[in-house]
């Protein structure tokens, strides 16, 4: 009765406490020097065309297959351990959540946690390192567990099994509306720092997840609905590793970044939805913090004064307004701008426009990690810090579990300079890595045609790359 | 000089001396070398007080900045296309943003945690030596509870 109450108040407060997405930052990163960007966009330029005259010899995608023979028992712990933490943490995380500290944005372990360490921390791991979120999945976890169960109970017994397991065939298009939904909570809405408000989504997210998973069964859950699976395997597909479970411990693959977004499969069209609708979002939220968004939100505001809005539903449900707008619309301009280098690109590859498109999605994959990168490292590494006092305090109940009580967070952690040289770095490896993946795939699908095929999408990678570092340079300003 | 030392500290007794041992002469030269160290020593530890007094001893720099309304204006202020103007300065400058404002208001230095409030017959004061670089919000808070940055302080790296 208490939690119900409880629930109830937090989300009646759930306004007050601004976004975390980006805003409130203790340290934003300064605009991007002009010459950094010069060479950046040069530097792209240049490695393109060193790609293109390279690319007459077929290119090839390496990976190095290690078999690691460990036992099944070891192998059965591992994968046990990897989902006890993760079911751990999500316990931990709503228990915080629910019954820890409300304040500023760093009060709370859960908002910090989600926002910050598993939404960035745990993506770059993923794109970096290799794809760690199937291991990790507590919702899978847990319902892997209770259908494990429930198959031992009693032989003779009914056994359920899920009726809409060929839901959503051959698409992802739940996945691609959750994403959407999930962008709309980090970026928009105002309750997403509020632990409480927070908690309450976690919750909602977990009986939405199970109740799929009772109805689909785990793996149509997982392949047609989870974005979460679907993004963070976009990402684990850059990465220079991937394990494999076989039947006699593993085998770990090597491979150059990127290799794995070269495949032998078309993407359907709802996947390369999926592609474009992450590409506008992570494109949408540098867009949201610049000075050109900030008066173009302005003016928004005041045609929506003149209607009457903004005195029916106030200042701030009318600039969430604004912005709902602007994360609805990116994914269409992205796609149309996407749609039509591909027509251009069309004719040259002999095939229709559509195809060209789904091949060549999963390409522009790396950009937008560059850029994520670029844009998120100071933040992961500062904002990433309230994670400890937090941590070593969960439940605000005066503990000091890991000595990192009352903490402060250093604003100096990573220099400015460094943050730059990593930038445009990171922008300049994730265009090469783009180029040379487009090049691959028009190589494996078109032949003698392939290199006349690359002029319209290089010129759009260039494009999105210039893109990229236009709004790196633009001074970060907070949303209304 | 460096010659003469080593010829000095042989333990063999110089032929060339009229009489008795080497022994005040190599005491000589070990008083020398230890003088000459001392004097680095010294320079060294009296210098390095001088330089941090030197380093700390200009005044830290006033900006005097008067809020009307949500409008910030100050001498030096960078317009960036956006409402909240910015304010640059340098890594490692030592400032006091004096402000000025017609009505009540909280202040928030976001990142150096700074807070401070203005109004009528009250000046606030935020003074902090910039030691980091960034981009940092001043804001205040309104009062359906949002924050709203006044002002974008710039410290660009050295």
């Amino acid at each position: 009765m208490r939690v119900a109450a409880a629930l109830a108040a937090a989300l009646a407060a759930a306004a007050p406490v601004a976004a975390l997405g980006h805003a409130l930052a203790p340290r934003y990163d300064l605009p991007l020097p002009l010459w950094h960007y010069l060479a950046g966009a040069a530097a792209s330029v240049a490695l393109s065309f060193v790609v293109v005259a390279l690319a007459r010899q077929p290119l090839r995608a390496l990976a190095v297959t290690l078999e690691v023979a460990a036992g099944a028992a070891l192998e059965r712990a591992v994968a046990g351990l990897l989902r006890a933490l993760g079911v751990t943490a999500l316990a931990l995380l709503l228990a915080a959540g629910l019954f820890g500290p409300i304040g500023d944005w760093d009060a709370n372990l859960l908002p910090v946690a989600v926002w910050v360490l598993w939404w960035v921390g745990l993506g770059f791991a993923c794109a970096l390192v290799a794809g760690l979120w199937r291991a990790l999945d507590p919702w899978q976890a847990l319902a892997r567990g209770v259908a494990g169960r429930s198959n031992r109970a009693a032989p003779g017994t009914l056994r359920w099994r899920p009726p809409l397991r060929r839901a959503f065939a051959g698409g992802c298009v739940p996945a691609v509306l959750l994403f959407l939904a999930f962008a709309w909570t980090e970026l928009v809405w105002g309750g997403n720092a509020h632990p409480r408000a927070l908690a309450v989504l976690v919750l909602a997210w977990s009986a939405l997840a199970w109740a799929g998973m009772a109805l689909m069964g785990r793996a149509t859950w997982r392949r047609r609905c989870d974005p979460f699976d679907r993004f963070f395997g976009l990402l684990g597909r850059l990465a220079p590793l991937q394990v494999h479970r076989r039947a006699m411990g593993w085998a770990l693959v090597v491979r150059w970044p990127g290799a794995a977004l070269v495949q032998g499969r078309l993407p359907s069209r709802s996947e390369t939805a999926f592609v474009i609708v992450m590409l506008a979002t992570v494109g949408f939220d540098g867009l949201s913090e610049t000075p050109a968004w900030e008066s173009f939100t302005a003016q928004a505001l005041a045609v929506l004064y003149a209607a009457g809005v903004v005195h029916a539903i106030g200042y701030a449900a009318a600039g969430s307004l604004v912005k709902t707008a602007g994360l609805l619309l990116a994914p269409l301009a992205w796609a149309g701008i996407y749609l039509v280098f591909c027509a251009l690109a069309a004719p040259l590859a002999g095939e229709p426009a559509g195809r060209v498109a789904r091949r060549f999605a999963l390409s522009l994959v790396p950009i937008a990690l560059a850029y994520h990168l670029a844009h998120y490292l100071s933040y992961l590494l500062i904002q990433g810090q309230a994670a400890l006092p937090a941590l070593s305090d969960p439940f605000g109940l005066g503990w000091d579990l890991f000595a990192t009580r009352g903490r402060e967070i250093d604003i100096g952690v990573i220099e400015m300079r460094t943050v730059w040289a990593v930038a445009v770095a990171s922008i300049v490896v994730g265009h090469v890595i783009a180029v040379v993946v487009a090049h691959i795939e028009a190589q494996r699908a078109y032949g003698a045609r392939a290199l006349r095929s690359q002029g319209p999408l290089i010129v759009l990678m260039i494009a999105y790359t210039a893109f990229s570092l236009w709004i790196l340079s633009q001074p970060i300003v907070e949303a209304g | 000089m460096w010659d003469r030392l080593v010829y000095l500290d042989t333990t063999m007794p110089d032929p060339q001396s009229p009489t008795g041992s080497a022994r005040p002469n190599r005491r000589v030269a070990v008083w020398r070398v230890l003088r000459v160290w001392a004097w680095v020593a010294l320079s060294v530890f009296f210098g390095s007080f001088l330089a941090r007094a030197q380093a700390t001893s200009p005044p830290p720099r006033l900006i005097e900045l008067t809020l009307d309304g949500d409008r910030v204006s100050a001498p030096g202020l960078v317009r960036t296309g956006s409402a909240a103007p910015t304010l640059r300065l340098a890594q490692g400058e030592a400032v006091v943003l004096r402000w000025w404002a017609a009505r009540p208001t909280v202040l928030h230095l976001h990142g150096y945690r700074l807070a401070a409030e203005a109004g009528p017959g009250k000046v606030a004061e935020l003074a902090f030596t910039a030691r980091a670089a960034g981009r940092f919000a001043v804001e205040t808070h309104r009062a359906d509870g949002r924050h709203a940055a006044l002002l974008y302080l710039e410290v660009l790296p050295r």
